[in-house]
Protein backbone atom coordinates (compact mmCIF):
# COMPACT_ATOMS: atom_id res chain seq x y z
CA UNK A 1 0.00 0.00 0.00
CA UNK A 2 1.43 3.54 -0.37
CA UNK A 3 2.47 5.40 2.48
CA UNK A 4 3.22 9.08 2.93
CA UNK A 5 6.04 9.77 5.20
CA UNK A 6 9.90 9.63 5.87
CA UNK A 7 11.57 6.59 4.16
CA UNK A 8 15.12 5.35 5.75
CA UNK A 9 17.49 2.83 4.66
CA UNK A 10 19.09 1.88 7.80
CA UNK A 11 17.45 1.79 11.58
CA UNK A 12 19.59 4.08 13.19
CA UNK A 13 18.42 6.81 10.90
CA UNK A 14 15.06 6.20 11.80
CA UNK A 15 15.93 6.35 15.24
CA UNK A 16 17.49 10.10 14.84
CA UNK A 17 14.78 11.09 12.86
CA UNK A 18 12.22 9.95 16.20
CA UNK A 19 14.77 11.66 18.18
CA UNK A 20 14.51 14.62 16.83
CA UNK A 21 11.03 15.07 16.99
CA UNK A 22 11.32 14.08 20.81
CA UNK A 23 13.39 17.29 21.14
CA UNK A 24 11.55 19.59 19.17
CA UNK A 25 8.11 18.74 21.07
CA UNK A 26 10.00 18.27 24.69
CA UNK A 27 8.59 14.40 25.01
CA UNK A 28 8.97 13.32 27.26
CA UNK A 29 7.54 15.89 29.74
CA UNK A 30 8.39 13.50 32.87
CA UNK A 31 10.41 10.42 32.91
CA UNK A 32 7.66 8.73 34.47
CA UNK A 33 5.00 9.40 31.67
CA UNK A 34 3.52 6.81 29.60
CA UNK A 35 4.01 9.07 26.95
CA UNK A 36 7.40 8.01 25.56
CA UNK A 37 8.20 9.62 21.99
CA UNK A 38 6.04 11.91 19.72
CA UNK A 39 6.08 9.42 16.92
CA UNK A 40 7.44 6.23 15.84
CA UNK A 41 8.70 4.48 12.99
CA UNK A 42 8.02 0.76 11.24
CA UNK A 43 10.01 -1.54 9.19
CA UNK A 44 9.30 -2.25 6.31
CA UNK A 45 9.95 -6.08 6.68
CA UNK A 46 7.99 -7.50 3.72
CA UNK A 47 9.90 -5.19 1.08
CA UNK A 48 13.09 -5.90 -0.65
CA UNK A 49 15.22 -4.49 0.73
CA UNK A 50 13.92 -3.78 4.23
CA UNK A 51 13.55 0.00 4.78
CA UNK A 52 12.39 2.22 8.10
CA UNK A 53 10.21 5.10 7.84
CA UNK A 54 7.89 6.97 9.66
CA UNK A 55 4.11 7.77 8.71
CA UNK A 56 3.52 11.48 7.99
CA UNK A 57 1.47 13.55 10.73
CA UNK A 58 1.05 17.44 9.82
CA UNK A 59 3.16 17.78 13.04
CA UNK A 60 6.23 16.14 11.29
CA UNK A 61 6.72 18.98 8.98
CA UNK A 62 8.80 21.40 10.54
CA UNK A 63 10.74 18.55 11.94
CA UNK A 64 11.19 15.81 9.32
CA UNK A 65 10.93 18.43 6.38
CA UNK A 66 8.45 17.42 3.53
CA UNK A 67 7.46 13.70 2.72
CA UNK A 68 7.47 11.88 0.25
CA UNK A 69 4.87 8.61 -0.82
CA UNK A 70 6.17 4.81 -1.04
CA UNK A 71 4.84 1.24 -1.13
CA UNK A 72 5.12 -1.05 1.52
CA UNK A 73 4.06 -4.10 1.40
CA UNK A 74 1.36 -5.23 3.98
CA UNK A 75 0.23 -9.43 4.89
CA UNK A 76 -2.42 -10.43 3.02
CA UNK A 77 -5.76 -10.04 3.97
CA UNK A 78 -7.95 -12.97 5.16
CA UNK B 1 -19.96 14.38 45.24
CA UNK B 2 -21.53 11.34 46.85
CA UNK B 3 -25.02 10.96 48.20
CA UNK B 4 -25.12 8.43 50.25
CA UNK B 5 -26.77 6.49 53.02
CA UNK B 6 -26.63 7.63 56.71
CA UNK B 7 -25.45 4.31 58.20
CA UNK B 8 -25.65 3.10 61.74
CA UNK B 9 -22.62 4.34 62.94
CA UNK B 10 -23.01 7.76 61.38
CA UNK B 11 -20.93 7.50 58.59
CA UNK B 12 -22.31 8.29 55.21
CA UNK B 13 -21.58 5.18 52.87
CA UNK B 14 -21.69 5.37 48.86
CA UNK B 15 -24.42 3.93 47.31
CA UNK B 16 -24.43 0.52 46.32
CA UNK B 17 -23.07 0.11 42.81
CA UNK B 18 -23.27 -3.69 40.47
CA UNK B 19 -21.31 -3.37 37.43
CA UNK B 20 -21.34 -5.00 34.56
CA UNK B 21 -18.21 -7.00 35.48
CA UNK B 22 -20.07 -8.48 38.89
CA UNK B 23 -22.81 -10.03 37.10
CA UNK B 24 -21.06 -11.52 33.94
CA UNK B 25 -17.75 -12.23 35.84
CA UNK B 26 -14.85 -13.79 34.09
CA UNK B 27 -13.62 -11.60 31.81
CA UNK B 28 -9.90 -11.60 30.62
CA UNK B 29 -9.94 -7.47 29.56
CA UNK B 30 -12.37 -4.61 30.22
CA UNK B 31 -12.25 -1.26 29.13
CA UNK B 32 -14.73 1.78 28.83
CA UNK B 33 -13.93 5.22 28.26
CA UNK B 34 -17.54 5.80 29.96
CA UNK B 35 -18.32 3.79 32.86
CA UNK B 36 -17.03 2.21 36.16
CA UNK B 37 -17.51 -1.66 35.04
CA UNK B 38 -17.16 -3.05 38.64
CA UNK B 39 -17.45 -2.66 42.36
CA UNK B 40 -13.91 -4.13 42.85
CA UNK B 41 -12.20 -1.58 40.57
CA UNK B 42 -11.61 1.78 42.06
CA UNK B 43 -8.71 3.09 39.96
CA UNK B 44 -8.63 5.45 37.47
CA UNK B 45 -10.77 4.82 33.59
CA UNK B 46 -8.36 6.52 31.47
CA UNK B 47 -5.07 8.48 31.42
CA UNK B 48 -4.76 11.55 29.68
CA UNK B 49 -2.54 13.96 27.73
CA UNK B 50 -3.58 17.29 26.94
CA UNK B 51 -2.11 19.21 24.13
CA UNK B 52 -1.16 21.99 25.08
CA UNK B 53 1.74 21.19 27.25
CA UNK B 54 1.91 17.16 26.94
CA UNK B 55 1.26 16.52 30.84
CA UNK B 56 -0.64 13.59 31.57
CA UNK B 57 -3.15 12.54 34.62
CA UNK B 58 -5.29 10.05 35.25
CA UNK B 59 -9.32 10.39 35.13
CA UNK B 60 -11.49 8.60 36.97
CA UNK B 61 -15.47 7.83 37.56
CA UNK B 62 -17.66 10.16 39.22
CA UNK B 63 -20.55 9.50 42.44
CA UNK B 64 -22.49 8.16 39.20
CA UNK B 65 -19.41 5.53 38.41
CA UNK B 66 -19.07 7.32 35.31
CA UNK B 67 -16.32 9.12 33.78
CA UNK B 68 -15.64 12.38 35.51
CA UNK B 69 -16.12 14.76 32.60
CA UNK B 70 -15.62 17.58 34.77
CA UNK B 71 -12.07 16.45 35.66
CA UNK B 72 -11.38 15.53 32.11
CA UNK B 73 -11.83 19.19 31.04
CA UNK B 74 -10.40 20.92 33.82
CA UNK B 75 -7.48 19.02 32.92
CA UNK B 76 -7.46 19.38 28.86
CA UNK B 77 -9.02 23.24 28.76
CA UNK B 78 -9.45 24.32 25.38
CA UNK B 79 -7.09 21.82 23.82
CA UNK B 80 -7.07 18.33 22.84
CA UNK B 81 -6.99 15.32 25.17
CA UNK B 82 -5.49 12.30 24.27
CA UNK B 83 -5.86 8.95 25.80
CA UNK B 84 -2.11 7.37 26.58
CA UNK B 85 -3.50 4.40 28.97
CA UNK B 86 -6.94 3.01 28.86
CA UNK B 87 -7.36 0.75 32.82
CA UNK B 88 -8.28 -2.51 32.25
CA UNK B 89 -11.20 -2.95 34.83
CA UNK B 90 -11.13 -6.80 35.20
CA UNK B 91 -8.81 -7.02 37.48
CA UNK B 92 -6.17 -8.79 36.16
CA UNK B 93 -4.17 -5.36 35.10
CA UNK B 94 -3.87 -5.50 31.26
CA UNK B 95 -4.18 -1.94 30.34
CA UNK B 96 -3.95 -0.75 27.13
CA UNK B 97 -0.86 1.63 26.29
CA UNK B 98 0.24 4.06 23.48
CA UNK B 99 3.35 5.22 24.25
CA UNK B 100 3.54 7.31 20.99
CA UNK B 101 1.82 10.44 20.94
CA UNK B 102 1.02 10.47 17.27
CA UNK B 103 -0.67 7.28 17.95
CA UNK B 104 -3.31 7.67 21.01
CA UNK B 105 -6.87 8.13 20.28
CA UNK B 106 -8.49 11.32 21.09
CA UNK B 107 -11.36 12.09 23.61
CA UNK B 108 -11.60 15.83 24.15
CA UNK B 109 -11.45 17.56 20.79
CA UNK B 110 -11.01 21.68 21.62
CA UNK B 111 -12.40 21.52 24.89
CA UNK B 112 -15.59 19.03 24.26
CA UNK B 113 -15.65 15.60 25.16
CA UNK B 114 -15.97 13.34 22.17
CA UNK B 115 -19.27 11.62 21.53
CA UNK B 116 -20.65 9.77 18.88
CA UNK B 117 -24.37 10.25 17.58
CA UNK B 118 -26.31 7.26 18.29
CA UNK B 119 -23.77 5.46 19.82
CA UNK B 120 -22.97 6.46 23.48
CA UNK B 121 -26.37 8.88 24.02
CA UNK B 122 -23.88 11.96 24.49
CA UNK B 123 -21.40 9.67 27.02
CA UNK B 124 -17.72 9.76 25.69
CA UNK B 125 -15.75 7.68 23.27
CA UNK B 126 -12.36 7.40 22.25
CA UNK B 127 -11.60 8.44 18.47
CA UNK B 128 -9.67 6.22 16.96
CA UNK B 129 -8.23 7.57 13.20
CA UNK B 130 -7.10 5.34 10.33
CA UNK B 131 -3.75 6.68 10.19
CA UNK B 132 -2.12 5.33 13.49
CA UNK B 133 -4.17 5.37 16.38
CA UNK B 134 -3.90 2.42 18.38
CA UNK B 135 -3.07 0.64 21.53
CA UNK B 136 -0.87 -2.25 22.98
CA UNK B 137 -2.19 -4.69 25.79
CA UNK B 138 0.66 -4.96 28.39
CA UNK B 139 0.21 -8.54 27.91
CA UNK B 140 -0.78 -11.02 25.60
CA UNK B 141 -4.51 -12.55 26.19
CA UNK B 142 -3.84 -16.34 25.80
CA UNK B 143 -6.76 -17.72 24.66
CA UNK B 144 -8.25 -20.15 21.75
CA UNK B 145 -11.36 -19.03 22.82
CA UNK B 146 -13.35 -15.75 23.31
CA UNK B 147 -16.68 -13.79 23.58
CA UNK B 148 -15.66 -10.07 22.71
CA UNK B 149 -18.40 -7.64 23.21
CA UNK B 150 -18.14 -4.33 21.74
CA UNK B 151 -20.10 -1.00 21.75
CA UNK B 152 -18.46 1.21 18.74
CA UNK B 153 -19.18 2.63 15.08
CA UNK B 154 -16.48 2.41 12.33
CA UNK B 155 -16.21 5.76 10.93
CA UNK B 156 -13.62 6.01 8.11
CA UNK B 157 -12.05 2.89 5.96
CA UNK B 158 -8.86 4.02 3.67
CA UNK B 159 -7.65 0.57 4.60
CA UNK B 160 -8.83 -3.44 5.82
CA UNK B 161 -7.97 -3.25 9.47
CA UNK B 162 -8.31 -5.62 12.44
CA UNK B 163 -9.45 -4.30 15.90
CA UNK B 164 -8.82 -6.87 18.39
CA UNK B 165 -5.84 -8.78 17.37
CA UNK B 166 -2.51 -10.29 17.93
CA UNK B 167 0.46 -8.44 16.51
CA UNK B 168 2.54 -9.68 13.65
CA UNK B 169 6.16 -10.05 13.56
CA UNK B 170 6.09 -8.68 10.19
CA UNK B 171 6.47 -11.59 8.79
CA UNK B 172 3.05 -11.73 7.26
CA UNK B 173 1.61 -14.77 9.58
CA UNK B 174 -1.98 -14.45 10.08
CA UNK B 175 -2.69 -13.52 13.84
CA UNK B 176 -6.27 -14.08 15.78
CA UNK B 177 -8.41 -11.19 14.87
CA UNK B 178 -11.91 -10.52 16.89
CA UNK B 179 -13.13 -8.27 14.53
CA UNK B 180 -11.46 -7.68 10.97
CA UNK B 181 -12.62 -4.38 8.50
CA UNK B 182 -12.36 -4.29 4.92
CA UNK B 183 -11.99 -1.38 2.83
CA UNK B 184 -15.66 -1.70 1.30
CA UNK B 185 -17.58 -1.76 4.67
CA UNK B 186 -17.73 -5.52 4.99
CA UNK B 187 -16.96 -6.28 8.89
CA UNK B 188 -16.14 -9.97 9.80
CA UNK B 189 -14.13 -12.40 12.10
CA UNK B 190 -12.31 -15.09 9.99
CA UNK B 191 -9.71 -17.95 10.97
CA UNK B 192 -7.45 -17.97 8.31
CA UNK B 193 -9.24 -20.46 6.45
CA UNK B 194 -11.42 -18.32 4.11
CA UNK B 195 -14.04 -20.77 3.63
CA UNK B 196 -14.87 -20.64 7.14
CA UNK B 197 -15.13 -16.60 7.05
CA UNK B 198 -18.41 -14.76 8.14
CA UNK B 199 -18.98 -11.85 7.16
CA UNK B 200 -21.84 -9.10 7.70
CA UNK B 201 -22.23 -5.53 5.67
CA UNK B 202 -23.77 -3.16 8.22
CA UNK B 203 -20.20 -1.58 9.72
CA UNK B 204 -20.28 1.57 8.31
CA UNK B 205 -23.91 2.21 8.38
CA UNK B 206 -25.18 0.88 11.92
CA UNK B 207 -24.26 1.38 15.27
CA UNK B 208 -22.97 -2.25 16.25
CA UNK B 209 -22.98 -4.52 19.47
CA UNK B 210 -21.04 -7.09 18.52
CA UNK B 211 -20.31 -10.41 20.36
CA UNK B 212 -17.88 -13.54 18.55
CA UNK B 213 -16.72 -16.47 19.72
CA UNK B 214 -13.80 -18.28 18.38
CA UNK B 215 -13.24 -22.02 18.23
CA UNK B 216 -15.17 -24.76 16.03
CA UNK B 217 -17.60 -22.49 16.22
CA UNK B 218 -17.96 -18.64 15.09
CA UNK B 219 -20.83 -16.13 15.50
CA UNK B 220 -21.40 -12.73 15.06
CA UNK B 221 -24.42 -10.89 16.43
CA UNK B 222 -25.15 -7.36 15.90
CA UNK B 223 -26.95 -5.45 18.80
CA UNK B 224 -28.17 -8.95 19.88
CA UNK B 225 -29.74 -9.98 16.77
CA UNK B 226 -27.83 -13.25 15.20
CA UNK B 227 -26.40 -12.29 11.81
CA UNK B 228 -24.64 -15.65 10.91
CA UNK B 229 -22.35 -18.44 12.21
CA UNK B 230 -20.03 -20.54 10.94
CA UNK B 231 -18.38 -23.55 11.94
CA UNK B 232 -14.70 -24.98 10.77
CA UNK B 233 -11.46 -25.94 11.90
CA UNK B 234 -9.18 -22.79 13.04
CA UNK B 235 -5.37 -23.14 11.25
CA UNK B 236 -4.63 -19.18 12.53
CA UNK B 237 -1.03 -19.07 14.10
CA UNK B 238 -1.88 -16.41 16.49
CA UNK B 239 -1.99 -17.48 19.92
CA UNK B 240 -4.22 -15.00 21.85
CA UNK B 241 -4.86 -10.93 21.60
CA UNK B 242 -2.83 -8.36 22.49
CA UNK B 243 -3.64 -5.19 20.17
CA UNK B 244 -6.21 -2.95 19.44
CA UNK B 245 -7.06 -1.36 16.16
CA UNK B 246 -4.33 -2.30 13.74
CA UNK B 247 -3.81 -4.94 11.56
CA UNK B 248 0.30 -5.32 10.88
CA UNK B 249 2.06 -1.62 10.28
CA UNK B 250 0.36 -0.03 7.95
CA UNK B 251 -3.49 -0.64 8.53
CA UNK B 252 -5.23 0.71 11.29
CA UNK B 253 -9.29 1.06 12.31
CA UNK B 254 -11.19 4.30 11.88
CA UNK B 255 -13.59 3.98 14.74
CA UNK B 256 -15.13 5.57 17.38
CA UNK B 257 -15.42 2.89 20.46
CA UNK B 258 -16.64 3.67 23.69
CA UNK B 259 -16.48 -0.16 25.85
CA UNK B 260 -14.69 -3.21 25.05
CA UNK B 261 -15.36 -6.26 27.22
CA UNK B 262 -13.12 -9.63 26.61
CA UNK B 263 -13.82 -12.65 27.52
CA UNK B 264 -11.64 -16.06 27.25
CA UNK B 265 -14.50 -18.08 27.16
CA UNK B 266 -18.27 -18.99 25.69
CA UNK B 267 -20.35 -16.29 27.12
CA UNK B 268 -22.99 -16.91 24.51
CA UNK B 269 -25.65 -17.96 27.36
CA UNK B 270 -25.44 -14.47 28.63
CA UNK B 271 -25.27 -12.87 25.53
CA UNK B 272 -28.57 -11.04 25.89
CA UNK B 273 -27.97 -10.66 29.31
CA UNK B 274 -24.59 -8.55 28.57
CA UNK B 275 -25.92 -6.86 25.43
CA UNK B 276 -29.29 -5.46 27.19
CA UNK B 277 -26.66 -4.18 29.69
CA UNK B 278 -24.39 -2.43 27.56
CA UNK B 279 -27.37 -1.09 25.44
CA UNK B 280 -29.44 0.08 28.71
CA UNK B 281 -26.38 1.98 29.28
CA UNK B 282 -25.53 3.90 26.08
CA UNK B 283 -28.86 3.59 23.93
CA UNK B 284 -27.34 1.98 20.83
CA UNK B 285 -30.76 0.39 19.27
Amino acid sequence: MKVTGYKYTNEQAAIDARESCDTYYGIPVSPDDITQNWVEYQEASLNTPIFWYIRYDDSLNVVLGTPETFDVETPPFP
Amino acid sequence: MYYGLLGLAGKVSAPSFTGILDTYTGAAVAYSAARRLSSSYTGALIRVRRSSDNTEQDIGYDGSNVLDESALTTFVGANNGFVVKWYDQSGNSNHAVQSTAANQPQIVTSGTVNTQAGLSAGKPCLTFDDTNDFFDLTSLVTTANYTAFVAQKRTSGSTSSQWISQKTSGSGTRPYAAILYNTTGTFFMSTYNSSTQITSTNSTTNYILLTSRWGSTQNIYINNSAITTSTGTDSNSGTGFDVIGRRGPTEFSGVTNTEIILYSSDKLSDLTGISNNINTFYSIY
